[in-house]
């Protein structure tokens, strides 16, 4: 095993960030993504890395299927957003980019909860940076927000994880459920909520919308990769099957619609069409049967894709013109032709047109998994 | 652009009568049913949302 722990690519990226300037960290930034998705090619499954902590069994490293899949992902998340940033300089962006992506690669590479936890509190803290770094007083009380929200959602999975500890003498992560008995039901139903919080859940759900528009042109394209799906990942991991999460998913696919159709903001208009393709993933992961989480994952990986083009339109739109309410903007094929083309490409890969990955997968397992149910 | 897009609607709905679609349901049998479903829904969205926001 040649292999070094996965999210130590993108955190040495960060950290370089730091200190470079110019050409020298374009390099390295776009290196750190590709060198760290070399890195996971050559891992094997199982536990990477394991220490002991007061008594109790951490695997801070543990690599199967799910976290593998997950991990390409975020790295090409992260490749595809750190080219969209070259452009910025500022340093404040490009260090917590990377070291966001790195927290997210971390949470999912997480064997038990403590782990997973200090991840979990990371993605709030290295992400809050690329909201802040928009640097007006609107973005600084949306990050404020968000943070506080965050911090909320990592202090449920925190007590939630206690009570797990205490009850089960064991803090890997592994299927959590909702049916147990005495306090572990609590603890249960708390880590459920620290993950709904981080899945814009139906009434958790006003962080996203509230501060992804808030953040910068090019933060917005990392928001919308990592922390939503890590939350789809941690249900997948802890939660899969639970009937609940197929009535939640079919909500979160509904009703974010109705406040999209009528808002003016284009960017507030794809968070809500965030959370309407993470409904998709979490009705998925409620079926809970080994195809139906296949779909959910790879939808994870078509969503990264699509709405992260859409928003790197968005954000070229905002940076060209300074606006991005839908009414006072018009005419833009004239002078933004290519960003055209490309925003009709990812409205067509989410509607699902023939050609698009959406439709083979509406064909492979949307179709094949509704025919189980 | 705005031409463009009536026409592609318009042709939409006319290649609706010559593809083959898999049908689940008798509703589909329905000429244009997906046209006419597509903007009843849409404008049923619309209506819906306006209410919720201004009450």
């Amino acid at each position: 095993m040649n292999s070094v722990i996965p999210f130590l690519p993108l955190l040495l990226g960060a950290l370089a960030a730091i200190f470079l300037r110019g050409w020298l960290r374009n390099l390295i930034m776009i290196a750190a993504p590709i060198l760290g998705a070399i890195n996971l090619m050559g891992m094997d499954h199982g536990v990477f890395w394991s220490l002991e902590f007061m008594g109790y069994a951490l695997e801070p490293v543990k690599v199967d299927k799910l976290s593998l899949m997950f991990g390409y992902l975020f790295h090409l998340a992260s490749l595809i957003a750190v080219i969209y940033a070259l452009h910025v300089k500022d340093t404040v962006q490009h260090v917590a980019g990377l070291a966001y992506a790195a927290s997210a690669v971390g949470a999912v590479f997480a064997g038990d909860l403590l782990t997973l936890f200090i991840f979990w509190e990371l993605l709030a803290l290295t992400s809050v940076f690329l909201i802040w770094a928009r640097r007006t007083d609107r973005a600084y009380s949306s990050g404020v927000r968000y943070l506080i929200i965050q911090v909320l959602s990592g202090v449920l999975l925190l007590v939630g994880l206690l009570i797990f500890a205490q009850v089960n003498n064991s803090l890997l992560f592994t299927q959590i459920g909702l049916q147990h008995e005495g306090i572990a039901q609590i603890g249960a139903w708390l880590i459920f909520f620290g993950f709904g919080i981080k899945c814009a859940f139906p009434f958790m759900h006003n962080w996203l919308t509230d501060a992804y528009p808030e953040a910068t042109p090019s933060g917005t394209i990392f928001l919308a990769s990592f922390t939503t799906k890590v939350a789809v990942y941690a249900f997948a991991r802890g939660f899969p099957g639970e009937e609940i999460l197929v009535w939640i998913g079919v909500t979160m696919a509904c009703f974010p619609i109705f406040f999209a159709v009528i808002e003016n903001d284009l960017r507030r208009v794809l968070a809500y069409s965030l959370i309407n393709q993470i409904g998709f993933m979490i009705v998925g992961i409620g079926i809970g049967t080994a195809i139906a989480l296949n779909g959910a994952v790879a939808h994870a990986f078509n969503d990264v894709i699509f709405k992260g083009l859409l928003m790197m339109t968005m954000g070229a739109v905002l940076h060209m013109t300074g606006k991005i309410n839908g009414s006072e903007l018009g005419g833009l094929y004239k002078s933004m032709p290519k960003t055209t083309v490309l925003c009709i490409v990812g409205a067509a890969s989410i509607s699902a047109s023939r050609c698009s990955a959406v439709s083979y997968q509406v064909d492979d397992y949307g179709c094949r998994g509704c025919r189980r149910l | 652009m705005l031409k463009v897009f009536y026409v592609i609607c318009g042709l939409l709905v006319l290649v609706d009568f010559m593809v083959h679609r898999h049908i689940y349901h008798d509703w589909e049998n329905i000429p244009a049913f997906y046209a006419i479903y597509g903007f009843i829904g849409c404008v049923v969205l619309v209506l819906i949302a306006k209410r919720c926001v201004s009450s």
